[in-house]
C-alpha cells in the first residue's frame, strides 16, 4: 500500500488551565492519501479546528503522532521547514493584514519563507490572475468584496506551492451564492493542481459536494465518530445537490451529528 | 468626510476662540479687575509680540528639552515595550517600575536630579525622557500583547521567526496603541518640561512664568503659558498628522 500523505496516530490535545483540564482531541487517527479531498465535520468545540492546528504545528500534540510523508513532526522543537512549506493554511476569516495590498498579502509567504526569484513572483501574478484579481492587486483588503478577500486568503496559502491545503471553515461567512461559486472554484482549482486537502466546515452539503471523505466529529471529548465515502462521480456539479445519492449521503450525515447532539443532551 | 463638515471643523474652533476672548476682555472692563491681577488677552498678545525677542531664547530652549526628550523617549518606550513582551521574565522584573515610574509625579525627583547632575538643559532633557517614555512603553506593551491571536497564527504558520512576527504583523497591528502612547508622551514631555524648568534654573519658559509672576509682570507670564501651550499644540498636531499618513488601514 501507498504510503498516507497525512497520518494522525492516537492524538490527543489537552488544555489544561487553572480551573479545569479541557480535552480538546482525543485519540484521533486517521490517514489521508495524496490527492485526496476530506472533510472535517462536527458541531462547534469537536475540536475540527483543532485537528489542523496540530498538523500545522500552530499548537503541540500531548499524545500521539503525525507524520507528513511519513516523516514524524517533532514533538517539541519547532517543525522543519521543509515540513511546513508543504503545507498552506487557510483562516475562517480572510486574515489579511489591512496595511498590505492584495499582492503584498499574496507574496507574504515568500518574504516570510525566503523564497526569491522570478519563478516566485510571476506564481503571484498567475495566482492573482486565475482567481481574476489581476486588477485589485495593488487595492487594499478593505476596498474589495468579502468574496475577494476570501479569495486572497485561498491564494496566499498556495503562492509557496504546498502540497497541502488546510482550510479552516473558509467559506463559512459568505453568502450563499458566493460559498457556492468558491466551492466550484475550490473544485477546480484542485483538479487542475492534484492537491491533498483537509476542508472543515459545519455545512453538510458544502462536505458532501467537495469530498471524497467526510470524517463527522463529536464533542466531549472531541473525536472522530464515523467516516464516510462520498463516491458521487467526478467532476462535481451544483445541480448534484438535487440528486437522490446526493440526498442520501445527506441524510446519512445529518442524522450522524444529530446523534452527537442527542448524546450530548443525555 | 464633506466639504462643509471640514469647513465647519476649521470655522467652529476659530469663532469659539474669538468669543472666548471678547467675553475675557468683557468680563474685565465691566467688573474693572486690574491689569497686573488678570491682564485682557490683547494686551497678552501684544507683550507676545513686543517682548518676542526677550522671550525667544526660553522658548528655543524650552523647544529643544522638549523636543530632545520627547524624541529620545519614544524610541526608548517602544524598544523596552517590544522587549518585555517578548520576554517574559524581563516582564515581571521591570513592570512594577515602570507603573511606579508612570505614576509618580516627577517634580518629586527634580530637586534630587539638580542636587546630582546641576542646573544644565541635560538635566531637563533626562527629566523629560524619565517622565515621558513610561507612558509610551506602557501603550505599546498594551498593543504588542492584543494582536488578534489569528494573526500570530499566520505568522505560525508560515514558521515566522520572533523578528519576522513582530515586524510583520505584531508592530503593524497594534500601531494604534503605539500612537496613543506617542501622543501621551508629547503631552507629558511638554508637562515635564515646564515643572522642570519651575523648579531650578532660569532658563526656558517655565523659570520664565515663575519670575514675572513674582514681579507682577503678569502679561509676560501669560505670554509665556501661551507660548507653552503653543509648542504643546503643535507637537500633538505633528504626531496626530503622522498618525494619519501612517495608519490609514484603521479609517
Amino acid at each position: 500500500m501507498q504510503e498516507p500523505k497525512i497520518k494522525f496516530n492516537n492524538v490527543t490535545k489537552i488544555y489544561k488551565t487553572n480551573r479545569q483540564i479541557i480535552t480538546a482531541v482525543k485519540d484521533v487517527s486517521f490517514n489521508i492519501s495524496e490527492g485526496d479531498f476530506v472533510s472535517l465535520i462536527g458541531p462547534s468545540g469537536c475540536g475540527k479546528s483543532t485537528v489542523i492546528r496540530l498538523l500545522d504545528d500552530i499548537i503541540k500534540p500531548t499524545h500521539g503522532e503525525i507524520y507528513i510523508d511519513g516523516e514524524g513532526i517533532p514533538k517539541r522543537k519547532k517543525i522543519p521547514s521543509e515540513q511546513i512549506k508543504k503545507m498552506g493554511f487557510i483562516f475562517q476569516q480572510p486574515n489579511l493584514l489591512p496595511w498590505m495590498t492584495v499582492r503584498q498579502n499574496v507574496a507574504l509567504p515568500l518574504r516570510v519563507f525566503g523564497l526569491k526569484g522570478e519563478k516566485w513572483e510571476s506564481n503571484v501574478d498567475r495566482l492573482l490572475k486565475m482567481v481574476g484579481l489581476t486588477e485589485y492587486s495593488d487595492a487594499y483588503p478593505t476596498e474589495i468584496s468579502g468574496g475577494m478577500v476570501q479569495r486572497v486568503g485561498v491564494i496566499r496559502a498556495m503562492v509557496h506551492e504546498p502540497e497541502i491545503l488546510l482550510m479552516d471553515e473558509p467559506f463559512g461567512a459568505l453568502d450563499e451564492m458566493t460559498r457556492e461559486q468558491l466551492n466550484i472554484e475550490l473544485l477546480d482549482i484542485w483538479r487542475e493542481t492534484k492537491k491533498t486537502i483537509i476542508f472543515i466546515t459545519h455545512n453538510v452539503e458544502e462536505a458532501i459536494l467537495l469530498s471524497s471523505k467526510v470524517y463527522v466529529m463529536g464533542t466531549n471529548p472531541g473525536r472522530i465518530v464515523s467516516e464516510v465515502d462520498i463516491d458521487l462521480p467526478r467532476p462535481r456539479t451544483l445541480d448534484m445537490i438535487i440528486t437522490k445519492k446526493f440526498i442520501d449521503f445527506e441524510k446519512k450525515l445529518t442524522d450522524l451529528i444529530g446523534e452527537i447532539d442527542l448524546s450530548k443532551i443525555k | 468626510m464633506s466639504k462643509k463638515e471640514r469647513l465647519v471643523g476649521i470655522i467652529a474652533p476659530v469663532v469659539m476662540f474669538i468669543t472666548l476672548f471678547a467675553l475675557w476682555e468683557i468680563v474685565l472692563k465691566v467688573f474693572e479687575i486690574p491689569r497686573w491681577i488678570l491682564p485682557g488677552p490683547l494686551a497678552i498678545f501684544k507683550s507676545m509680540f513686543v517682548d518676542f525677542a526677550d522671550f525667544w531664547p526660553h522658548i528655543w530652549l524650552s523647544i529643544i528639552t522638549i523636543f530632545t526628550g520627547f524624541a529620545i523617549a519614544v524610541p526608548i518606550g517602544i524598544l523596552l515595550a517590544a522587549l518585555i513582551t517578548n520576554f517574559k521574565l524581563l516582564n515581571a522584573a521591570l513592570d512594577p517600575y515602570i507603573i511606579f515610574l508612570v505614576v509618580t509625579p516627577l517634580v518629586t525627583l527634580v530637586p534630587l536630579l539638580m542636587f546630582f547632575l546641576g542646573f544644565g538643559i541635560n538635566v531637563r532633557i533626562i527629566a523629560v525622557i524619565i517622565q515621558s517614555f513610561a507612558i509610551v512603553n506602557m501603550n505599546s506593551a498594551t498593543g504588542f500583547n492584543n494582536v488578534e491571536r489569528v494573526r500570530l497564527e499566520l505568522m505560525q504558520s508560515l514558521r515566522a521567526n520572533r523578528v519576522q512576527a513582530f515586524s510583520r504583523v505584531i508592530f503593524p497591528s497594534s500601531l494604534p496603541d503605539v500612537f496613543t502612547g506617542i501622543k501621551l508622551c508629547g503631552i507629558f514631555a511638554t508637562t515635564a518640561c515646564v515643572s522642570v524648568e519651575y523648579v531650578g534654573g532660569n532658563e526656558g519658559l517655565g523659570s520664565q512664568i515663575i519670575k514675572h509672576t513674582q514681579f507682577m509682570g503678569t502679561e509676560k507670564a501669560f505670554a509665556c503659558i501661551f507660548f507653552v501651550a503653543i509648542i504643546g499644540i503643535s507637537l500633538y498636531s505633528l504626531i496626530s498628522l503622522a498618525e494619519k499618513k501612517i495608519i490609514k488601514w484603521s479609517i
